[in-house]
């Protein structure tokens, strides 16, 4: 070759490797299972329900923007706290790095699989197990007795009430920040149950949404869904400037939950101002099938898409704090 | 802060993209429209036609009543096309025995007990049918059959050009509709309408809204509008009468909506003119 004596001059470089990231390959593994399930359904289990037409959809759009304007506002004013929390930080770090570690830098020691902070630490592990072995013996006597899904659901989780409580106010009393985003994630998860049971009930009831209201039935409400999704997207904001913007997967959570706002703010609205537009088809929103803008998607696979984007992130966001909790905790025993 | 956007952009070009992705994937494969519930409907052949029946949301139709307080026997005959029959009875004193039977055939005990009871037997068999009822106190036995067959009745008596205040054609509005629909005051001074060749897409439960409003195009229209509801639509399919509650303004009838108060949608909806009497 002409160019080998050129090259005999030159240093091998290291081929880079690739690897795979097995989280985010999971992730997309549950994703892509998620949307084509979705899919289905959009396809072949359309929910019946009222629809307004296009005419009577864009007469509310100004809402909409109102809507849009206030969550892109407090996106804003989070994005820019959190910039300065992480300059102050920086700044604090920077004048004690001298005297102790970083704590990435403490993360090069091999650390457990499961990150301790989301182990049982003040519950015993028998507890828990009794717990689960309790849970579980439930499930006879009220599926035998022939109990509402609520009440089947509210005897699973009663045993596990108490060690949850207990666990919280031990992780509390070490990180409380740490703490309320633990509960945070647990709530979602209930959530997300909700939403998945009904996307259940629809493909079992085939679309009827009378027959679709999740779990606890009772609570499918637009206050409930506007309560707990504005708490959730509030907190996940809160979050993100007390860990000072450092956790990416919660500022992707925080987008997807904004988006999840827009609609909702824009959705209680009509609930409380224009109830017979909301009544009529107005539930539909702004993305739902025939809402303001639409997409394929019925009102409750697009509600269960949006919490579905909310909540990924935030399992990962929550799964990374604890690694860094770790971390802290390493650093703080070593120092 | 290059580290950071790196850092950012992963999480959300995958959730970007992956999501979407699937979704896309699944509508590729095929998109069934239906938002039409006769969108299955189309033609098959190109060399001859194809024929679909219409048929009506499923109705009970009472076949025969029988009562008494002491035995009785009746016979009765179920429609070659009912998809099923019940007898409804109830007695009020003593003790109560039924049989149902073919005519002219020992008939099987379906209901014995002692007074007073409610009971109902179904069965899917069709023809004649022969009861026999053994009691010893006052006793009431209705059969009905459940058909999805048109209801065609002749117009009421008194039912004339002359009697018709007003007239309309159904439209869709979330679900089909067609025929005509006429508002008309007997002679007894009652309001009932007439459905004529009428259809509209089988739903259970499906009401009669009298509307105020001029014509309803959505369910909105529907709902914003002053109506009064008049009870259960008796077929989705054919030519019947209903009479209307005493107490209807025919002035404040402008238009006639099929409501479904299960998914809470108008189904069809049919304006009322006047000048078309």
């Amino acid at each position: 070759m002409a160019s080998s004596a050129a090259d005999a001059g030159r240093v091998a470089r290291p081929r880079k490797r690739w690897v795979v990231d097995r989280r985010l390959m999971g992730v997309a593994i549950v994703t892509e299972v998620v949307a084509v399930a979705l899919a289905y359904m959009v396809l072949y289990v359309p929910v019946l329900g009222p629809k307004l037409t296009t005419q009577e959809a864009d007469r509310h759009w100004l809402a909409a923007v109102v809507s849009a304007t206030v969550v892109g506002a407090f996106g804003l004013v989070i994005m820019r706290a959190a910039l300065s929390a992480r300059r102050r930080a920086a700044a604090i770090e920077g004048r004690c790095e001298r005297a102790s570690p970083a704590v990435d830098a403490v993360g090069a020691v091999a650390l457990p699989r499961i990150p301790r902070s989301l182990r049982f630490e003040r519950v015993p592990a028998r507890w828990a197990r009794v717990a689960g072995a309790l849970s579980l013996a439930t499930l006879p006597f009220t599926i035998g007795l022939g109990a509402p899904l609520w009440l089947i659901w509210l005897a699973i989780l009663a045993f596990w009430a108490p060690l949850v409580a207990l666990e919280s106010s031990h992780k509390f009393a070490y990180d409380a920040v740490f703490a309320s985003f633990g509960l945070m994630v647990i709530l979602q998860v209930l959530h997300m149950v909700e939403h998945s049971t009904q996307v259940v009930q629809l493909a079992i009831s085939g679309g009827s949404f009378a027959a679709s209201h999740g779990v606890i039935g009772q609570l499918d409400f637009e206050t409930v869904h506007f309560v707990a999704d504005t708490g959730l997207w509030l907190s996940l904001g809160m979050m993100a400037v007390m860990f000072r913007g450092r956790n990416a997967w919660l500022w992707v959570a925080f987008a997807a939950a904004s988006m999840h706002e827009i609609e909702h703010l824009y959705l209680f609205w009509l609930y409380v101002a224009e109830h017979t537009v909301y009544l009529s088809g107005g539930a539909a929103g702004i993305m739902g099938k025939y809402g303001l803008i639409g997409t394929p998607l019925d009102r409750p696979y697009l509600h269960y898409t949006y919490n579905f984007i909310v909540f990924v992130p935030l399992v990962l966001a929550f799964w990374d704090e604890a690694r860094h909790m770790d971390r802290l905790r390493r650093r703080r025993r070593d120092v | 802060m290059s580290a950071a956007i790196r850092k950012l952009a992963i999480p959300i070009v995958f959730l970007a993209i992956a999501l979407p992705a699937g979704v896309g994937v699944v509508m590729a494969m095929g998109h069934r429209d239906t938002s039409d519930d006769e969108s299955a409907f189309a033609p098959i052949s190109s060399g001859g036609t194809t024929r679909f029946e219409r048929r009506a949301q499923p109705r009970w139709e009472r076949v025969a009543t029988v009562a008494g307080s002491g035995s009785a026997e009746r016979s009765f005959a179920i429609g070659a096309r009912a998809i099923q029959w019940r007898a409804d009875w109830r007695c009020t004193s003593g003790t109560f025995r039924m049989a149902i039977g073919r005519p002219s055939r020992d008939a099987d005990v379906v209901a014995a007990s002692a007074c007073p009871d409610v009971g109902q037997e179904t069965s899917t068999g069709r023809g004649d049918g022969h009861l026999q009822v053994s009691a010893s106190g006052a006793w009431r036995v209705v059969v009905r059959q459940q058909v999805d067959t048109a209801l065609e009745e002749p117009a009421l008596a008194g039912m004339t050009g002359a009697s018709r205040l007003a007239r309309g054609r159904f439209h869709d509005v979330q679900k089909h509709g067609e025929g005509t629909v006429s508002l008309h005051r007997l002679a007894n001074g009652r309001l009932a309408l007439r459905f004529e060749d009428f259809y509209t897409s089988p739903s259970p439960g499906l009401r009669v809204w009298l509307s105020r409003a001029r014509d309803v195009r959505s369910t909105l229209q529907a709902r914003q509008a002053k109506y009064l509801d008049a009870g259960a639509i008796r077929s989705t399919l054919g030519t019947y009468n209903q009479l209307l509650p005493a107490d209807v303004d025919a002035r404040e009838v402008r238009s006639i909506v099929i409501w479904c108060p299960t998914v809470l949608i108008a189904f069809s909806a049919a304006p009322l003119s006047a000048a078309s009497r």
